[in-house]
């Protein structure tokens, strides 16, 4: 068993009421994979890695445009091109940030953020490891997708 | 009524900012401090009102920061914004002198309700 927390839809809810604003709502991830295009890891005290957390180019790239408020515009743009500006990347590194809360609670073990990273690959939502949810971030729309996984 | 939001997080300020605007203080002025020791440095120029800081911050945490100023005899309005929000966590607050403890992930409502009780609004 994981000495670390796995997120919860209120959890979650929480977060993005608080980075895209109230309307925000997560809801479990039925699907099986999501195709993830960026990745944050989470390391331990001892540097080790112990969770990550992956979203689809739409979640990456609204995450990134809401947090500033950068207009919706914007994120559909990045998602078109495939990829993000400077200032969602950073953005995004900051969601990451602040989701790390997410993994840890008053009894859990301590993790920061290490590295977040640009790169296309499937992630498996059904192999005991992961929690996914599906993202409705307001006026960004839906489409997003994220998962925690516990290494 | 100027208030300071001190953070070592950029993107914390930035949110903790416009929850202000979204709870109706937008007619506020406002001074950033990137952790405990930029936030003394800063305190006796700027002169805040209310300030809101983070609990765990590089340099200088939080709780020392509000027993630095305490012991400068200064009674500022001060309240943390932080995950650390366990009773003991509360009390400790309380015990060294808060005045209010807003939990994150927070809401425009937890600003209000925070920051009427503690201004009498």
């Amino acid at each position: 068993m994981s000495a670390y927390c796995t997120p919860t839809e209120a959890g979650l809810d929480g977060m993005l009421a608080m980075v895209v604003g109230e309307a925000a709502k997560a809801s479990p991830n039925e699907g099986a994979t999501i195709q993830a295009s960026h990745h944050a890891v989470f390391i331990d005290r001892d540097g080790v890695p112990v969770a990550t957390c992956s979203c689809n180019l739409t979640a990456a790239a609204n995450l990134g445009c809401a947090l500033s408020m950068i207009p919706p515009g914007g994120a559909e743009a990045m998602i078109e091109e495939r990829a993000l500006s400077e200032t969602a990347n950073a953005n995004f590194y900051e969601v990451m940030n602040i989701f790390s809360s997410l993994l840890m609670d008053d009894r859990s073990g301590h993790l920061r953020l290490s590295e977040v990273g640009a790169g296309a690959a499937p992630v498996p939502l059904e192999d005991g490891r992961s929690t996914s949810f599906t993202l409705d971030l307001d006026r960004y729309g839906k489409g997003g997708e994220i998962v925690f996984r516990h290494v | 009524m100027r208030v300071m939001i001190v953070d070592d997080s950029a993107s914390m300020r930035m949110i903790v900012r416009r929850t202000l605007k979204q709870a109706g203080y937008d007619d506020w002025e406002v001074c950033e401090a990137v952790d405990g020791v930029d936030a003394l440095d800063k305190v006796d120029d700027y002169d805040p009102h209310l300030i809101f800081c983070d609990w765990n911050m590089p340099n200088m945490n939080g709780i020392d920061v509000l027993r630095n100023l305490r012991a400068r005899e200064n009674a500022v309005k001060f309240g943390f914004v932080t995950t650390e929000s366990t009773p003991e966590m509360r009390a400790l607050a309380k015990e060294a002198g808060a005045n209010f403890l807003i939990a994150k992930p927070f809401t425009a409502q937890s600003f209000s309700s925070a920051v009427g009780a503690v201004l009498g609004r």
